[in-house]
Order: C-alpha cells, then structure tokens, then sequence
C-alpha cells in the first residue's frame, strides 16, 4: 500500500511502461561525471540503503571501468520501500543507474532486485529500454542488501557479505531514482522538504506485530509523527517508534536511514517484541564469522532469560562480544537494537526483573 | 600528513570470514591477542610498540588461515 504525497516526485501513479515515461520526460541526458557529481553534492543527496553516506563521495571515488550496481536486494524485512519503487518506477531507477554508468563509464552495469514483482519488473523496464544491465534475482535473506553480498551475488551467484571486493559503485535504487531526477533537472528538488537536503524520501511503516507495510514518500525532515500519520499510524496510540528496522534504534530523532519505522503500540509489550526480532537476526547470521554464528544466538537465549527475569550483565556482556566482529555490519546491527532497547525500556526491564510485565501484556 | 622518518602506526586486524578460530594468534601474540568464549580472537586495538611489531609480524605469518593482517594507520580526510 502507498500514500500520497500533494506532489510525489517518484510514486507518482503514472504508467510504469517506458513508452510513458519517454513521452512524459524524454530521454536522460548523459552528463560528464563531474556534472552529476556536482549536482548531488549541491542538494547533499545521501544513500537511502541505510548508511546515508553522501552519494556524490561515491560518485567522485568510482574509477573508469568499475562494477556500477542498482542495489534492491531489500533484505530487511521490515522494509518494502525498494521494491514499491521498482514496480511502481522502474524506469525512475533505471534512468539513475544509466546517467551514473555513464557518467563514470562503467565496465559492467548490474540492477539487484528482490525476487518477486520487483525482479520481474526491473526486466521488463531492461528490455523496455534495451539498456546493457545485467538483472540479478535476490534471495530474501536478511544479509542480502549489504554491499559486498550484492556485488559477490553477482560475481559468484552467492549473495554472502565478504572481505574485499573489486572496485564498485553500489547504490541503493531510491538513491539512483533521485539521481535520475537531478540529471534530468538540477532544480528538480528546490522548494522541497528540508533546506539542507532537499527533495523527498521513502519509508516504510508498519506496526509491530502486524504484517501490513505502507510505503510513503514524504519531503525530507518530515517529524517521524507526521510520516506515522500519512501512512495511517495513530501516533498517539503508539508507545515507541523504532528507526532503522531490525538494526535500528527506539529514537524517533535518530537518522532515518532506510527509512524503515515501526510503531510500537500501546499495550504491546517491547521486550516480547524485540526478543522475537533477536531470534529471527540470529537465524539471519550468514553463518561465517565466529562471533556472530555463536554470539547472536547467546545473545537471543540471554535476551530471552531477561524477559523471564534474569539478569542483564550477560546481555551486555554478549553485546560488546559481537559489536565489530563481523565481516558486516549485522552484529553491529543487533547490538545498537539491543543497546537501545535495554535504554529505552528500562522501567520494563525493572518490571520484567520484579516478575511481572509493565505493559501487562507480552507481545 | 607525513612523518618523514618515522614508521606508520600499524595495529593488527583479522579477516572475519576467513578466521576460523583455531588460535593460534593468541598463543604466538598473548600481549595483543586474548580468545572469546567460543576461541575467536579479540584484538587489542592499539598501535603496535617496536617489540610487538616482531612477534606481531610473526603471527601473521604463522596463521593457518591467512586471516590475521598488520594494518597501517592512514590519517583520514575530512
């Protein structure tokens, strides 16, 4: 399900073919690298994949002849933002992964896309447009969408984070979507959401323990309240809102990242909640670095014997052990769920500690 | 920034995925090198002082899955 914004730059409704797009805004211009650098720099366009790293720092370091990526793997499950956008948008994307390759002159061009209607979306807008990109089907793993799994799926079909990697520019497909709207036009974002960074950005929202995502595309800087309300969320029934997803934090101020928020609503107990987000990233693990393969399943088993009133210490314990001892960020991830967590429910841990639940209810 | 003359910091680092936790590290670099509960190696990640640079270097050298590295300290830019 998606939700209006008054003018939507990217979910705009309008017929996904190319025939529409073409006749509606022609063709992309082809920009010299330094041009569309320029022009992401001067509206500080940040990764929508989650690490919000400047785009244009990318742009600017990716030698001729590097492996250029559309990244729509999506493997937050949480997050249904990548994949909304290819089926409603494809050729938004396309014409920002086509300007970037051009612009730095790519040895190989690839789009990454969820398998499902994204996937086979992301095809037709190829051969719609007989563009030289290679699609590439993702599997729906949580590790997935980290960079060095995206280009190893496609070096050797395994989408597994790895150590070192080719030279390679990957960019998340909102991110190249945008990109495609300032090589149409530098002004496409100006006048919109906030001053330092303009122009608009996706969310996914849903409700803890509920299954329904809701994309909307919102101006940058939208209150996190206000982006709850336009997908349907009751801000006011909500107890908490985690930002991030799965390896996010309950600070509804803190950087959108991905743009994935779950409201947590009134009545639900987190810790229940968050207990079952460690045991499903623990399953997650890609199961080859040491501390994570053994640490994330001591860390859910511990979290689990907290909630039945145990203490702490071997939580935290547990945290400091994973944090940074991975080949990716997913340990890091869990951790910072954890850490926040055990900050913002302190009053539910003392009632959890006490033996009773202060929500009344385990979710 | 250069140091002219002076040696770059370095510290050592492990490759994650190719560990494999066999622990070796630890034995040949106590000083720098202590193992988890699970026989993972937890680094200390300081400079190396001249002395550890040897027993270092020799660490890397000996590990069975070429997973431990020395890695230089390049000063950051903006």
């Amino acid at each position: 399900m998606t939700a209006a914004l008054a003018a939507p730059l990217l979910l705009t409704g309008d017929d996904p073919s190319y025939r529409e797009h073409l006749a509606r805004y022609g063709q992309v211009p082809e920009l010299p690298h330094g041009v569309l650098r320029d022009r992401a720099r001067a509206v500080d366009l940040r990764g929508r994949g989650g690490a919000a790293f400047p785009a244009w720092r990318k742009i600017a370091g990716t030698p001729q002849g590097a492996i250029v990526v559309g990244n729509g793997a999506e493997g937050e499950p949480l997050s249904a933002k990548d994949r909304t956008l290819l089926t409603a948008a494809p050729h938004r994307v396309v014409d920002g992964l086509v300007a970037v390759a051009r612009a730095v002159r790519a040895g190989r061009v690839a789009l990454v896309a969820a398998e499902g209607p994204a996937y086979e979306a992301a095809v037709r807008a190829v051969a719609e447009r007989q563009v030289p990109v290679d699609v590439v089907a993702a599997p729906r793993r949580f590790v997935a969408g980290q960079e060095t799994a995206v280009v190893n799926l496609l070096r050797s079909g395994t989408a597994l984070p790895t150590t070192g990697r080719p030279p390679s520019l990957v960019l998340n497909v909102e991110t190249l979507a945008h990109l495609g709207l300032l090589a149409r036009d530098p002004r496409a974002f100006e006048g919109i959401g906030s001053p330092v960074e303009p122009g608009t950005r996706l969310h996914t929202v849903s409700v803890a323990g509920q299954g329904e995502l809701r994309v909307v595309e919102v101006p940058t800087g939208t209150p996190t309240d206000e982006v709850l309300r336009l997908a349907g969320v009751d801000p006011a029934s909500t107890a908490a809102v985690l930002v991030g997803g799965y390896h996010g934090s309950w600070s509804p101020t803190a950087p959108p990242g991905a743009g994935v928020l779950v409201a947590l609503p009134v009545g639900v107990c987190p810790l229940g909640w968050v207990g079952g987000v460690l045991a499903y990233l623990a399953a997650e693990s890609a199961g080859q670095c040491g501390p994570c393969v053994n640490g994330l399943p001591a860390l859910a088993a511990a979290f689990r014997d907290l909630l039945a009133g145990r203490g702490i210490a071997r939580v935290q314990e547990l945290v400091g052990l994973v944090e940074g001892r991975g080949g990716c960020h997913h340990p890091d991830g869990t951790a910072r769920l954890v850490r926040s967590t055990l900050t913002t429910f302190a009053a539910e841990l003392e009632a959890h500690a006490r033996g009773g639940c202060a929500t009344g209810r385990r979710g | 920034m250069t140091r002219t003359g002076v040696e770059p910091a370095v510290h050592v680092a492990v490759d994650r995925i190719a560990c494999d936790g066999r622990g070796l590290c630890a034995e040949l670099l106590p000083e720098r090198i202590r193992l988890d509960e699970w026989g993972y190696p937890v680094l200390d990640p300081t400079p190396l002082s001249g002395a550890d640079r040897r027993h270092a270097r020799r660490a890397v050298r000996l590990c069975p899955r070429l997973a431990l590295r020395l890695v230089s300290e390049i000063p950051t830019h903006g």
